[in-house]
């Protein structure tokens, strides 16, 4: 099997946070859910897995704010550019988000995420799958790891 | 009265708007959208007019500014790092995600497209511009000028 992670590197609009990491490429995601429509201030996220243990920050860290039971957000404190989604254990499940890249046009996003909350209005890439968060198998797999349904309700 | 709201993720930030946007409602494909967001495009409700200062009110904290270029700021929730607004001499863009209702908020065109990504399909049938040719930018770029000058 080929390696599917290769190596990147991206970083914030005022160069106080750089990275590096290994990521997929070519299995990106819309994510439609309302947290990150929220958080991004865009219509949906688009991510790119990492493979655990390989994002380093080479300059400053980001500042990172837990926005569920599930995860945080590093973000860069002096300009605010948004990089990163990280579970809490930090190794099995990490995101960097596709225009924090350098080079985000080598990223080939391959399915909808959370579609339930998709924007009427944005109408992107509609040939790809879509999936709803009751259907995201991982996603209710973290959630219930903090005892949680996907919704955020006690299991 | 009109009134439109938003807000960060944390609830820290807060804004309320008093009069109706303006007719334009855009995608941004600009880098410097790209990487403030990490996304792939700023997309913008804009609040300009000779009542902003008394129609665009934060309710809570201010968010924090970064000067991105000689004219703009861009606000951002200092606790969890939300982006929010643009900001300008004319006015303010907030970010289309953080309005409470984003999708009472339908875009109108496409603007920085010389730098759009190039996997990007969006499924619509609004003017495109590329930032030399944007009626908007070219009067800022203008004044901007002027005022060096």
């Amino acid at each position: 099997m080929s390696e599917k992670f290769v190596p990147v590197t991206g970083g914030c609009l005022c160069h106080a946070v750089r990275y590096e990491a290994d990521v997929n490429l070519c299995e990106a995601f819309y994510c439609h859910c309302k947290t990150c429509q929220k958080t991004s201030g865009a219509p949906a996220e688009v991510g790119v897995m990492v493979k655990p243990g390989t994002l380093k920050f080479t300059k400053e860290d980001p500042k990172f704010f837990q926005s569920s039971p599930i995860g945080s957000r590093g973000f860069c404190q002096h300009c605010g550019s948004r990089l990163t989604w990280i579970s809490p254990d930090k190794a099995d499940w990490t995101v960097v988000w596709a225009g924090s890249l350098d080079h985000p046009e080598r990223v080939v996003p391959t399915e909808h995420l959370c579609v339930e909350s998709q924007l009427p209005w944005y109408a992107v890439a509609n040939a790809l799958p879509r999936m709803r968060s009751e259907d995201y198998a991982e996603l209710k797999k973290a959630w219930a790891s903090a005892g949680l349904t996907h919704e955020g309700k006690p299991l | 009265m009109v009134k439109i709201t938003g807000s960060c993720l944390c609830g820290a930030v807060h804004y309320e708007v008093s009069q109706r946007p303006d007719d334009y409602v855009g995608y941004c494909h600009c880098r410097m959208c790209q990487k403030a967001l990490g996304g792939l495009f700023g997309c913008w409700v804009s609040f300009t007019g000779p009542n902003i200062a008394d129609t665009f009110k934060f309710t809570r904290e201010e968010p924090k500014y970064y000067r991105s270029s000689e004219w703009l700021e861009r606000g951002f929730c200092p606790e969890c790092g939300t982006p929010l607004v643009v900001r300008d001499s004319t006015g303010f863009g907030v970010t289309i995600g953080s309005l409470d209702h984003p999708e009472d908020f339908p875009p109108t065109c496409h603007c920085g497209i010389e730098s759009q990504v190039p996997w990007l399909k969006i499924d619509d049938d609004l003017p495109r511009r590329a930032t030399e040719d944007d009626p908007s930018f070219i009067a800022i770029a203008k004044a901007t000028d002027d005022d060096a000058g």
